[in-house]
C-alpha cells in the first residue's frame, strides 16, 4: 500500500459506520433531492441518473454497493460527485461530517466490518480515532 | 537545440496533409507521367516535408525524404522517367512516413524503422539521373556558390543576371513576359538567432505563399543543413510588388536587415534600396487591406480554421441548454397563456434553430478527408489481387460531422477490400464472361433527405447465395430444412452474422476473421444502418445510411408505467392503436398483422424491466419502428408526443446497456433515456 501521509479525506456516513473518500476523487457535493431517472438492466446498486447542471451521471447506492443494506433518503442524504479514470459517479450517502487528515500512512487491516475488503484501502489515524478509507477506484470499477 | 516540442501538433497535421498530397499527386502521375503539373505540386510537397521534419530534429525523415526529393527532382526535370519501379518505391516511402508520422503522433518520436533501405533504393534512381546531367551542358551550381560565398553583414552586389545561369535567365525572361515581378532579395540574420536553418525555413515558406524562388544563394539544402553565416540570397518571382514582399518580411522576427532589388529585364538593374525594418511600418497600417486582397494571386486556397473539438462540443452543450431552456419555456406557455411569452418564444426558437444550424455546419466535413485515401488503397488491392480494377468516386463534397468522419474510414476500407477482393473477378474470369477487362468499384455519397447515403458499389460476380446457404449449413447457423426455406433477403442478412465468411480461400486482404458483422456493428453505433443487394453475375451494392447530424435528434416521446423514453423518429413507422385480440401467438413470439404484414410485438416494460402489472386495457398503443425492411410493434402505455432531443451519453459506466443509446433533458430538467430501436427491432 503507497504511502498516503498528511492525505484529507471527507468523512461520510452510512448507516451507523462512517468512512472516509480522498478528497482528490471529489468533485462536489449535492444535496439528494435531485430526480433520480432508474436505467434498466443497470446493476441493482445503481439507483440511475441524475441531470447535474446539464451533465447525466450516474449514481450509485454506496451502501448496497459495500454489500450493505438498500439506503433510505432523509434530508441529511447527500450525492458525492467522484471521478476516477474516466468515470463520473455520483455515490449517494447518508450524510457528510468533515474533512480530516490522516497523519500516519493507512494500515491495511483483514477485519474491516461488513464491506467487502476490496472496497477498503485500509485504515487511518485521525486526531480523535481511527477512519477507514475508501478504495474509489475500486467501487467504480465495472463488475456486471 | 531549441524546443520545437509546441509545434508538433502542428507538424504532424501538416504532415499528414502533406503525404495526402503526396499520394493523390503520384496516383496521378502514374496515370499520367507527363503531367507536369502534378510533378511540380508533389515536389514542392516533398520539398516542405524534408524542410519541416529537419527543422522539427526527426533526421530519418528529412533523409529519407531527402533522398526523394533528388528522384522528385530527376522526373521534374525529364531526366529521369517516372516508369511502375520508382512509382512504386515512392508509395513505400510514402507508407513509411506515414507510419513515422503516425508513431510520432503517439510518441513524440520518429521510431526506430530502417529507411536505409528505401534512401539506397532512391539514391541508385537518382545517381543515374545525375549521371545524366555531368553530360548536359548546364553549368554546376555548386561551384558557383563556392565562388562567391558571403560574409557576414556584407551589403551584396546589385544583383546582375550574369550571376545567373542559363536556366534562370530563361525563366526570368518568362516572368518578365508575364509581368511578373523578379526579385533579389538578401536577408541578413539577427547575429543571435538560435535556430537559422528553421529561420530561413519560415522566410522561404512564406516567400512561396506570394511567388516561386527560383534560386537560393547558398543553395536551399546548404542553408536547410546551416551551411551559411548570417546571410543569404533568395531569387524570387512574385506578383506583388516590392512594398509587399518588404512587409512580409517584416514581419518575421530575427531578421536584422533585407535588402529588395527589382530585377528589370536583361542586364538592366533598379538599385535596391536598402531599407531597415522600421522604415516600413507606416506602409504596413495603410497598405494593409490592399495586401490582403493582393496576396490572394492565382491560388485556389480554402480558408480553414483548425478548432478544438472540445470547444465545439462547450458551444454545442451551450446550444442544447438553450433549446431545453426554450422548451421550458414552451411548457409554461401551455399552462399560462400570456400572449408576450408567446412572441419571446418565437424569436427564441428562430434564434436557438439558427444557432444550431450554425454550430453543426461547423462541425462539417466533407467526406473527401476519408475517401482521399482510397484510391491509393484500391491500386496496391489491384496489385496485391493481381486484378484489374478502376475506382469511380462521386460526391465527395457531402459532408458528414466530424464524429462520423473520423468513425466511417474503417468500415468503408472493409466493403472496398470486400468488392475487390469477393466481388471483382480475376481478369480472365472477367473476359470469358464478356465483361470489360477491368472491374469497375463505385463509391458515391449522397444526400437522402436527413440522411447522408454512402454507396459501395461493384460489377463483379455478385454474392453467391448459394454458397451462403451450403456455408450456413455447414457451419450449423440454420439447418438444412430450414435453409430451403431461406429467401434472397435472408441469406444477406445471414453474411453479416459474426464472422460469416464466404471467401473460399483466406486471402491476405479480407477474410482474417473481421466480419460484415463489425462493419453493421460500427454502422449501428453511428446511428445508421446497413443494406446489402446482389445481383449474380452482375455484382453487388452495399448502402450505408447515415444521420446527418448526431447530437439533436426529432423523438418520440413516450410513457411506459411512470418513466418517460424517447424513440428516435427516425425510425418510427407508424404508431397504431390496436385490439388486444389482435395479437397472436406464435411459436416463440407475439405477432400482429399490418396491412397484410407480420409483425412481431414486444412489450417494452418487459424489455425495460419495469415493475408494473401487464397493460389490462383491451386497446393496445403501439409503436412500430423500422430497420432497413424490417418492422417491429413497441407496446407502450401512451405516447406524449414529438419533440427535439439532445442525446447525452450515459457515460462510460453504463456504456454497456445496449437497448438505451443515450439520454436526453427534458423542459422539466428531469432525464428520459433514449432507446435503441436498432437494439430493440
Amino acid at each position: 500500500m503507497a504511502a498516503r501521509e498528511n492525505q484529507k479525506y471527507l468523512e461520510i456516513e452510512l448507516g451507523k459506520e462512517s468512512y472516509g473518500i480522498d478528497i482528490g476523487r471529489i468533485t462536489s457535493i449535492n444535496e439528494a433531492n435531485l430526480e433520480i431517472t432508474r436505467v434498466p438492466k443497470a446493476p441493482r446498486y445503481i439507483k440511475g441518473v441524475i441531470n447535474l447542471r446539464g451533465e447525466i451521471i450516474p449514481v450509485m447506492d454506496l451502501s448496497m454497493r459495500l454489500k450493505m443494506p438498500e439506503m433510505v433518503l432523509t434530508g441529511n442524504s447527500r450525492i458525492i460527485i467522484v471521478k476516477a479514470d474516466d468515470i463520473k459517479m455520483g455515490l449517494l450517502v447518508d450524510g457528510v461530517n468533515e474533512i480530516v487528515t490522516i497523519d500516519d500512512s493507512l494500515l491495511k487491516t483483514d477485519t474491516s466490518e461488513g464491506a467487502g475488503d476490496d472496497f477498503i484501502l485500509g485504515v487511518g489515524k485521525v486526531s480523535d480515532g481511527v477512519i477507514t478509507v475508501l478504495n474509489v477506484e475500486k467501487i467504480l470499477e465495472q463488475d456486471y | 537545440m531549441m524546443d520545437v516540442s509546441q509545434y508538433l501538433d502542428v507538424f504532424i497535421e501538416e504532415s499528414k496533409e502533406h503525404l495526402e498530397t503526396l499520394n493523390e499527386s503520384l496516383l496521378n502521375i502514374e496515370k499520367d507521367p507527363e503531367n507536369l503539373g502534378e510533378i511540380n505540386a508533389i515536389f514542392r510537397a516533398a520539398h516542405t516535408l524534408k524542410g519541416m521534419s529537419a527543422t522539427m530534429g526527426f533526421n530519418r525523415m528529412s533523409q529519407l525524404t531527402h533522398a526523394m526529393e533528388d528522384v522528385l527532382d530527376g522526373i521534374r526535370n525529364n531526366k529521369l522517367r517516372a516508369g511502375e519501379a520508382i512509382i512504386d518505391l515512392l508509395f513505400k516511402c510514402l507508407d513509411a512516413l506515414e507510419k513515422s508520422i503516425i508513431a510520432i503522433a503517439d510518441t513524440a518520436q520518429e521510431g526506430e524503422d530502417d529507411f536505409s533501405e528505401l534512401i539506397e533504393k532512391l539514391e541508385k534512381f537518382a545517381s543515374q539521373n545525375a549521371f545524366q546531367i555531368e553530360s548536359l551542358p548546364k553549368p554546376d551550381n555548386k561551384e558557383k556558390i563556392a565562388e562567391d560565398g558571403r560574409q557576414e553583414n556584407e551589403i551584396p552586389e546589385p544583383a546582375t543576371v550574369s550571376d545567373m545561369d542559363q536556366y534562370e535567365r530563361s525563366v526570368i525572361k518568362t516572368a518578365l513576359d508575364m509581368n511578373m515581378n523578379i526579385y533579389k532579395i538578401h536577408i541578413v540574420l539577427d547575429a543571435g538567432c538560435l535556430l537559422k536553418a528553421a529561420r530561413a525555413y519560415i522566410i522561404f515558406k512564406t516567400l512561396e505563399e506570394h511567388g516561386e524562388i527560383i534560386k537560393s544563394e547558398p543553395s536551399a539544402e546548404d542553408i536547410e543543413n546551416e551551411k551559411f553565416d548570417n546571410s543569404f540570397s533568395i531569387t524570387l518571382i512574385s506578383n506583388e510588388d516590392k512594398d509587399f514582399i518588404a512587409r512580409l518580411l517584416d514581419n518575421i522576427p530575427e531578421i536584422h536587415k533585407i535588402t529588395i532589388t527589382e530585377i528589370k529585364d536583361g542586364n538592366l538593374l533598379e538599385n535596391g534600396t536598402a531599407t531597415k525594418i522600421n522604415d516600413f511600418i507606416d506602409n504596413i497600417s495603410r497598405g494593409r487591406t490592399e495586401s490582403v486582397q493582393n496576396a490572394n494571386g492565382h491560388l485556389k486556397l480554402t480558408k480553414t480554421v483548425r478548432v478544438d473539438i472540445e470547444k465545439l462540443d462547450l458551444l454545442l452543450n451551450l446550444v442544447s441548454e438553450l433549446i431545453i431552456q426554450k422548451t421550458r419555456l414552451d411548457e409554461i406557455l401551455n399552462s399560462d397563456r400570456a400572449q408576450s411569452y408567446s412572441e419571446t418564444l418565437e424569436y427564441l426558437e428562430r434564434i436557438t434553430t439558427n444557432l444550431h444550424d450554425a454550430v453543426m455546419k461547423v462541425r462539417m466535413v466533407p467526406v473527401e478527408s476519408v475517401f482521399n485515401r482510397f484510391p491509393r488503397l484500391i491500386r496496391d488491392l489491384s496489385r496485391e489481387l493481381n486484378k484489374e480494377i478502376n475506382l469511380v468516386m462521386s460526391g465527395q463534397d457531402t459532408e458528414l460531422d466530424r464524429t462520423v468522419i473520423d468513425e466511417i474510414g474503417e468500415p468503408l476500407i472493409h466493403l472496398l477490400r470486400n468488392s475487390a477482393d469477393h466481388g471483382i473477378e480475376p481478369v480472365e474470369e472477367r473476359i470469358k464472361s464478356g465483361k470489360d477487362r477491368a472491374g469497375h468499384i463505385y463509391l458515391t455519397a449522397r444526400h437522402d433527405g436527413n440522411n447522408v447515403v454512402i454507396e459501395v458499389r461493384d460489377d463483379g460476380r455478385g454474392i453467391d447465395l448459394e454458397k451462403v446457404r451450403k456455408t450456413a449449413v455447414e457451419r450449423g447457423i440454420i439447418t438444412e430444412e430450414e435453409s430451403v426455406n431461406y429467401g434472397k433477403n435472408e441469406l444477406i442478412e445471414l453474411l453479416f452474422l459474426p464472422s460469416f465468411s464466404t471467401a473460399e480461400k483466406i486471402t491476405d486482404v479480407s477474410g482474417r476473421g473481421v466480419g460484415l458483422d463489425a462493419v453493421k456493428a460500427k454502422i449501428e453505433s453511428l446511428g445508421g444502418s446497413i443494406e446489402v443487394d446482389t445481383e449474380p453475375g452482375a455484382g453487388s451494392r452495399f448502402t450505408i445510411r447515415l444521420p446527418l447530424t448526431l447530437a439533436i435528434i426529432r423523438a418520440l416521446l413516450v410513457r411506459i408505467g411512470n418513466e418517460k423514453y424517447a424513440i428516435p423518429l427516425s425510425s418510427v413507422n407508424r404508431i397504431v392503436k390496436i385490439e388486444h385480440s389482435q395479437v397472436k401467438d406464435t411459436y416463440n413470439q407475439k405477432v400482429f398483422i399490418l396491412q397484410d404484414k407480420i409483425i412481431p410485438v414486444i412489450w417494452l416494460n418487459e424489455i425495460l424491466e419495469l415493475d408494473i402489472p401487464e397493460n389490462q386495457t383491451d386497446v393496445l398503443t403501439v409503436v412500430v419502428i423500422q430497420r432497413g425492411e424490417r418492422l417491429t410493434g413497441l407496446v407502450v402505455d401512451s405516447y406524449i408526443g414529438q419533440q427535439e432531443v439532445v442525446i447525452k451519453s450515459l457515460g462510460k459506466y453504463l456504456s454497456g446497456i445496449k437497448e438505451i443509446a443515450g439520454a436526453t433533458i427534458l423542459g422539466d430538467g428531469n432525464v428520459a433515456l433514449i432507446l435503441d430501436p436498432n437494439r430493440l427491432a
